[in-house]
């Protein structure tokens, strides 16, 4: 009986020793992280909330705004694969297009990418969300508009993104967003196009438009658009 | 339907602090819910709801489905059928009975459920709740007298536990698995695809009941109060009857 005491002891310092040893090789080793993993297909996402689409979208949301920071580590935003997280946000889209966390994430949160050039997959969302009807998804066109002017520099991008938002079909939208094509084609040097499109909006809705808002836009057009002789001339300056 | 017989089982539910471990685990699981929820850079509030919504959903049936099946194994093991049938009770009227005073509980944990979905988000309260409460209610009946049936027929408590559990995760999920085999993607006049359909057929659609969208977005789809109850009939009667076949023919 003394003697299989012993043996357990024995046998339980060995063991305890064993774990020592094995908690020495793997103190360091931590898991890696091998980027944006790769999506689910759209058409059975809703598995991985067990039949509930909506759990899937917010396990899914929670997963996206933590992806690459997590036990400790910390990822720069260009090492993302940006085509695979495009692929995630159409997904987030499929299982719940009215909640706005996932454009959130992708105008405010991954559009900030140290390399402005890897935005073109986060814009074709945006644009696509930002031309829904219902809610206010076209301030996401007018986000990708900004992304697109202001850090990927690409103004065909941003006029086109500009000219959709234009044309939402959302009648409570502020007169900036009517406007907002003249202001891309006046930043890529195609004034008499801004000054047509701000002077039609003065025309056409003038008379709706709060006094700041007319006098805006005539600041602007007689500023910016202009010249100073041209602003000179021109009766819509006078009042200035 | 033996009303003492009711009472037991809900005692024994009581004796075993079923009721107050899953209120614990409920308070536990919203606040888990709250912290996740609040981890969310915009609509923390949704998340929240949404984690506890669909967490304690899965709580409440695995609470429930380990109670039942334990209760009836126990009750076998320990002879307390072979007790009940030397009395003047029909084999019928204990299953029933039993189906009864488990329903009752699932009943209980559902309005249990559906008060900490409110709780966590009460400015959300919109119609969606209230099918939402009476889709969960009717799982956890549809559960209970599933894990009745497996009980039943399995002596072992740990087999009819993961079968019953995997039964769930099965009906959760039909929807999902029905959709593969009517699209293009598979041949749908295939052995397995038949199979599939054939085990969809007593299979519950867990995967119409209990969607966290309508706690958010209001009710919308095909979905109606209808279908929700039409289950809470069919699929409790199937099993409750199932069990009874095997029940009235067994020898002890």
């Amino acid at each position: 009986m003394r003697h299989e005491g012993s043996i357990i002891q024995i046998c339980l310092a060995l063991a305890l020793v064993l774990n020592i040893l094995f908690w020495l090789s793997v103190r360091d080793v931590k898991s890696r992280w091998s980027n944006v993993p790769p999506p689910p297909n759209i058409k059975y996402a809703s598995i991985y909330g067990l039949g509930d689409a909506s759990f899937a979208y917010r396990l899914n949301g929670i997963m996206m705004q933590n992806l690459g920071d997590t036990g400790g580590r910390v990822t720069p935003l260009k090492d993302y694969n940006y085509e695979t997280l495009g692929r995630w946000f159409y997904l987030q889209d499929s299982l719940d297009p009215v909640s706005n966390f996932t454009p959130y994430l992708a105008a405010y949160y991954f559009s900030n990418v140290q390399k402005p050039e890897m935005l073109p997959p986060l814009l074709d969302y945006l644009s696509d969300i930002g031309n829904r009807p219902y809610g206010e998804k076209w301030r996401w066109l007018a986000q990708g508009v900004f992304l697109a002017r202001y850090q990927l520099k690409d103004l065909d991008r941003a006029l086109e993104m500009a000219n959709a938002l234009a044309n939402t079909k959302n009648d409570n939208v502020p007169v900036w967003v009517h406007q907002m094509p003249a202001f891309v084609l006046s930043a890529r040097g195609e004034k008499e196009a801004a000054y047509a499109i701000l002077l039609e909006i003065l025309k056409s809705r003038g008379e709706k438009l709060h006094p700041n808002e007319v006098n805006a836009t005539k600041a602007y057009i007689c500023t910016r658009i202009l010249g100073k002789e041209d602003a000179a001339v021109n009766p819509l300056c006078e009042s200035l | 339907m033996s009303l003492p017989l009711v009472k037991y089982v809900l005692m024994a539910a009581f004796r075993d602090r079923l009721i107050l471990s899953m209120l614990v685990i409920i308070l536990l699981g919203s606040l888990l819910s709250i912290f996740l929820g609040s981890a969310a850079i915009i609509e923390k509030d949704q998340f929240t709801l949404v984690f506890t919504a669909a967490g304690l959903r899965i709580i409440s049936v695995l609470g429930l489905v380990l109670f039942v099946i334990f209760f009836v194994r126990r009750s076998f093991e320990a002879r307390d059928i072979e007790f009940l049938l030397s009395r003047p009770i029909s084999r019928l009227n204990i299953i029933f009975s039993y189906g009864t005073a488990f329903s009752l509980l699932a009943i209980l944990m559902g309005l249990a459920v559906g008060v900490a979905v409110y709780s966590v988000a009460p400015h959300l309260l919109g119609a969606g709740h209230a099918l939402w409460i009476l889709s969960i209610i009717v799982e956890n009946i549809i559960m209970v007298n599933i894990a009745l049936f497996f009980s039943m027929y399995i002596s072992s408590s740990a087999a009819a536990s993961l079968i019953t559990l995997g039964f769930y995760v099965l009906a959760r999920m039909m929807g999902q698995l029905l959709g593969i085999i009517d699209s293009d993607l598979v041949n749908s006049s295939g052995i397995y695809s038949a199979a599939l359909q054939i085990v969809s057929v007593i299979t519950p659609r867990l995967d119409l009941m209990g969607q966290t969208s309508w706690l958010i977005y209001g009710v919308s789809g095909d979905i109606t109060a209808w279908h929700i109850l039409a289950q809470g009939f069919v699929f409790p009667a199937l099993v409750l009857l199932a069990a009874s076949f095997d029940f009235t023919r067994r020898q002890f």
